[in-house]
This record gives structure tokens, sequence and C-alpha cells, in this order.
């Protein structure tokens, strides 16, 4: 881990625009599940607000923004050279980029919906803490995978929407094998193993689900790692 | 420390050689067997827009990997060699994009990514360098083109290397500016540091430069003193279109002077008189004084090839 690296990354998503999107959603989120908590007066249709909208919506979503906005960029109009012309190992610029985007996306994606959680059923915190912690865990897988995406592609944005949204929302529904490789669904088993009503119907193993987060950290790290070490930059003549 | 100061200190007298160096993109050859060696003290290299400089100091800097030959750096290839960039500074012709960051930032990040011991100091130095510090607080988004550059130039000098790579350093900067940047080069090169800079411009090498290379279409078309090449440059054949009160007249007086290699009347639509020029200093003195004596005068002078690409093609055929 690189201190500045990891500076610079922090100032890159907190410096660009998207930054006011990436505040409004857990804004969005704490909003809504308060709301209508407090409409209908019953946790569970606040909670189901704090699970569809919040882990399986908004985490993924500020994870994807945070994460492209900390190496893309940089990559798509060249001035990564000024990162990468420093005599730094081009995997710890990879590891700073991807623990800068993690603490990001727990900042603004994770905490909100664990708060939002707690907000919705103050009387039973351990399903904030369950979203609090599965969020953490998929927050990581999600990081990496994108920040792995943002360095094989100047598409990682619409990829990594792609993946969200149709992969894990409408592909897992119809192939129940596609949980497999799901983040969204390791995301579900460790809800289920600390909280079984926040995930009733998850059949993963929690090891499974964690390991698979490890393993996905690990090969995006690589291959970041390796993209950059092999990224050629020309002029612009 | 004064602003005439180096900004820090590092081994100095590396050489990097460039060997055979060839680099395509599918079928397109960007740059094509080119060799030199660039020795410390200051070089230019010199060569019109899209003749491949960018490409080769990208090369020289580690950033392009060639598609044949090699690029070494004191005897060590350049290519995904992170540490030699200890001693080297890279000034891309890329804009800078971080305009989240004021100027100090992000030389000052520079600085700490070179593991300095003393960060702030040496980021103030090279602020100072490159007469950046009262601006220095400001975002690098608000800068001038000019400014940009001179933050570009103190982030590649912060940590005082011995190798100082600059693809087209002088764009936009305005004319004090470049004097001073240009007497900062000169410094570091007298200091025995390497330097190579790229640009299109001949008078601007000029000012600096006696070490040139010269690329064209990819190719390594000149090396050497600045003045041989210039001279080369200057005694090449000339063509000037002239138009006069004789034409005819003209244009038989004309083939009799030695110094004049070829005459055509131009056509009845087109008038005037095409000029091939053999000996350029000798012509400028005959033709005002052929066409006195013969009483014509002459209403157009007009050289028809001074562009840079001209002088080019020229060498590179010659």
């Amino acid at each position: 881990m690189n201190l500045t690296i990891a500076r610079l990354a922090w100032q890159a998503v907190c410096g660009r625009r998207r930054f006011w999107a990436m505040l409004i959603i857990p804004v969005v989120v704490v909003g809504l599940a308060a709301l209508v908590t407090a409409m209908t007066g019953d946790s569970d249709t606040g909670m189901s607000v704090v699970h569809t909208l919040g882990f399986i919506t908004a985490l993924p979503l500020v994870a994807l923004l945070v994460t492209t906005s900390v190496l893309g960029p940089e990559i798509d109009d060249g001035s990564v050279v000024y990162l990468l012309s420093k005599p730094i190992k081009r995997e710890v610029v990879a590891i700073s980029k991807f623990l800068t985007a993690w603490a990001a996306t727990g900042l603004f994606g994770v905490l909100p919906v664990a708060l939002a959680a707690l907000i919705v059923d103050f009387s039973h915190p351990v399903k904030a803490l369950a979203f609090l912690v599965a969020g953490i865990a998929v927050a990581a897988a999600y990081c990496g995978l994108f920040l792995a995406l943002s360095t094989l592609t100047r598409h990682a944005v619409v990829l990594g929407l792609l993946y969200v949204f149709v992969w894990e929302a409408t592909m897992s529904t119809l192939l129940e094998r596609i949980r497999f490789f799901s983040v969204r669904a390791w995301g579900y088993a460790i809800l289920a193993l600390i909280d079984k009503p926040l995930s009733p119907t998850s059949t993963l193993s929690v090891s499974y689900a964690l390991i698979a987060c490890a393993v996905v950290v690990v090969l995006s790290l690589f291959i970041a790692g390796q993209r950059l070490r092999g990224l050629s930059v020309k002029g612009e003549e | 420390m004064s602003d005439n100061q180096p900004v820090a200190t590092d081994s100095t007298g590396s050489v990097l050689r460039i060997e055979h160096v060839s680099r395509w993109y599918g079928n397109v050859v960007a740059v094509n067997d080119v060799s030199m060696t660039v020795r410390p003290g200051l070089t230019g290299l010199l060569g019109p827009n899209g003749s491949g400089k960018s490409t080769l100091i990208a090369m020289m800097a580690g950033f392009l990997a060639p598609s044949s030959g090699s690029l070494t750096l004191n005897g060590q290839s350049m290519w995904r060699h992170t540490q030699a960039y200890r001693h080297i500074g890279l000034v891309p012709e890329r804009e800078l994009a971080f305009s989240y960051l004021t100027g100090r930032q992000f030389v000052l990040a520079s600085a700490q990514l070179h593991g300095l011991a003393s960060p702030g100091q040496a980021t103030q130095q090279a602020l100072a360098a490159v007469e950046m510090t009262e601006a220095a607080d400001r975002k690098i988004g608000g800068y001038s083109k000019g400014m940009r550059q001179r933050i570009k130039l103190a982030q590649a000098l912060v940590h005082g290397p011995s190798v100082l790579l600059l693809d087209e350093p002088f764009n936009g900067v305005d004319p004090r500016q470049r004097l001073h940047l240009m007497d900062q080069l000169r410094r570091m090169a007298s200091e025995g540091r390497t330097v190579l800079f790229s640009s299109h411009i001949l008078e601007e090498v000029e000012q600096i430069a006696r070490h040139i290379e010269v690329i064209v279409a990819g190719r390594h078309a000149a090396s050497g003193d600045f003045t041989a090449i210039r001279r080369l440059m200057t005694d090449r054949p000339n063509r000037y279109v002239l138009a006069s009160s004789d034409d005819r007249t003209l244009a038989s007086l004309l083939i009799a002077e030695p110094c004049v290699q070829a005459v055509a009347l131009r056509t009845r639509h087109r008038k005037g008189v095409e000029v091939e020029v053999g000996d350029f200093g000798t012509f400028t003195v005959r033709l005002p004084q052929v066409a006195r004596q013969a009483q014509i005068s002459l209403l157009e002078v007009t050289p028809t090839d001074e562009s840079l690409e001209s002088v080019f093609s020229y060498l590179v055929a010659a």
C-alpha cells in the first residue's frame, strides 16, 4: 500500500463530478428506508427497501462509480503516465487503488445500508450488523472486479452495469447455478449466516462465499497489476 | 536554496542507447529502424508533427515496447523497469488531467512517490525552478496551457533526475517563460545530465541545442551538430516563383546564372517564372542585380517549399 497513491485516488473519487451522484445514493437509501418505515409503521417493509434499494442496488452502484473513478479515467486519457513514471511497483499501484476504492465504497455504500437497517429496526441491531459484514465482503469483491475491468477495457462502467443488473439481477433468477458466480449471492450467504430471516432462500455456504470473495479480490489485483505493468502509453501524435 | 541551484542531486552521466528500434501498429510503421545514442548534455529531437518523436520518447521512457530493436539506459532495458524512473524525469506531451489537484499537491505527490527524504522542500525547489511558486496553490484545472507545462516540468525535475525526457515542452509557453525554461534545460545539461527534448520548430531547437537528432516519417534522417545540419538545410536546392514586368527575359537571364539550376515559364493563366536555386546565398545577391541591369521590375518573389516538411524531406533524400 502506498499512501500517496491512496491519497491521490481518494482525491480522484472526491474531485470528480460523479462524487455528487455517489453522495446522493446513500442519502436516498437512508431517507427512503426511514420514510417508508415511518409511513407504513412496518419494519419489514422498511427492511425490504434497505435490502432491495440499498444492498443489491446502491451498494454495487457505488462500488462501480468509486472504482472506475480511481483508475479508469487516468488510463483512458493517458494521464496515468504521470503516476507510472515513478519507481513504484505496478502491483502496489493496483493494491493502493483497490484499498481506497474499498474504503470509499464502505463509507458511501456499506455504512448507509447498515445505518438504514438500524433506523428501520432499531430493536434488532443484528440486522444492521449483518448488512455491515456482508456489505464489507461484497464491496471488496465488487471493487476488485471493477478495478480489473478498468484496466482491461474502456467500457468498464457499461460492463459493470451489465454484470450487476443483467447477470446478477436477471440471469441469476433464470439459472440457479449462476449464484456460484454472483457477488450478490455470496452476500446473501453472509447475510443468512448472521441473520437468517434477511436471506431465507440462500443455499450457498458462507465459507464458499468468503473464499469466492477472496479469490475474486486476489485474481483481480493480479490482473490489474499485470495490466499496469504492460500498459503502453504513446504520445498524442 | 536559490532558483538557480539544482533542485536535487542524482548520479549524472547516463547514456540512452537506441539500437535498430522499430515500432509498428498493425500495418502502420511509426518508428522505423532508428539507432541513436543520447549522451549527457542537451539533445534536440527535431521532426515534423506525426514523425514518430512522441512514440520514440514513449519507448525511451519505458511506456512502449519496441516491436524490434532495443532501448537501454546505462545498459538496462527500459521496458518494464520501474526502478529506472529513479533516474528519469518525464514530461509527456499528454495533457495534465489532475484538474482537482493544486499544482503543489501534484508536484508534492511526485516527490513522495520518488521516496525523497524531504518531499516538501524538493517540491518548493522544483516549483521555484519553473517560477510556479505563486500559482502553486491554485487548482490545475484553472491553469493556462503554459502553467500546466511548467507544472509538468516541475514534477519531472523534483527528484533531480540524471535523464530528462521532454516531449514538446515549450508548447503553449509564453516567450518569456520559454526563455526561462530554456535556461533551466541548459543549466541541467551543463550539470552533466542527459536532457532530450522534442520539437517540430527548427528555431526553437536552434536556440538551445547544439546536438540534434532529426526524425522524419519514423526514420532517423540526420544526427549531429545543429550548425552542420542547418547548413545542409540551407544549402539544399530552393524553389521560388518570381513575378516580374518581363518574365520571358528574366527567365533567359537567370538560366545563365551559375547559381540557378532550372528555370521554367509558368503557363498563360499562371504568370511568373519558376526557379530552382542551387546556391541560395549567391541567388539572393544576383537576382536584384540581374533585374536592375535588364530594367525589369520584380513584382513578387515567393519561396514555394519553405515548409519544415520539405526541409526534412530533403534531408531524408540526401
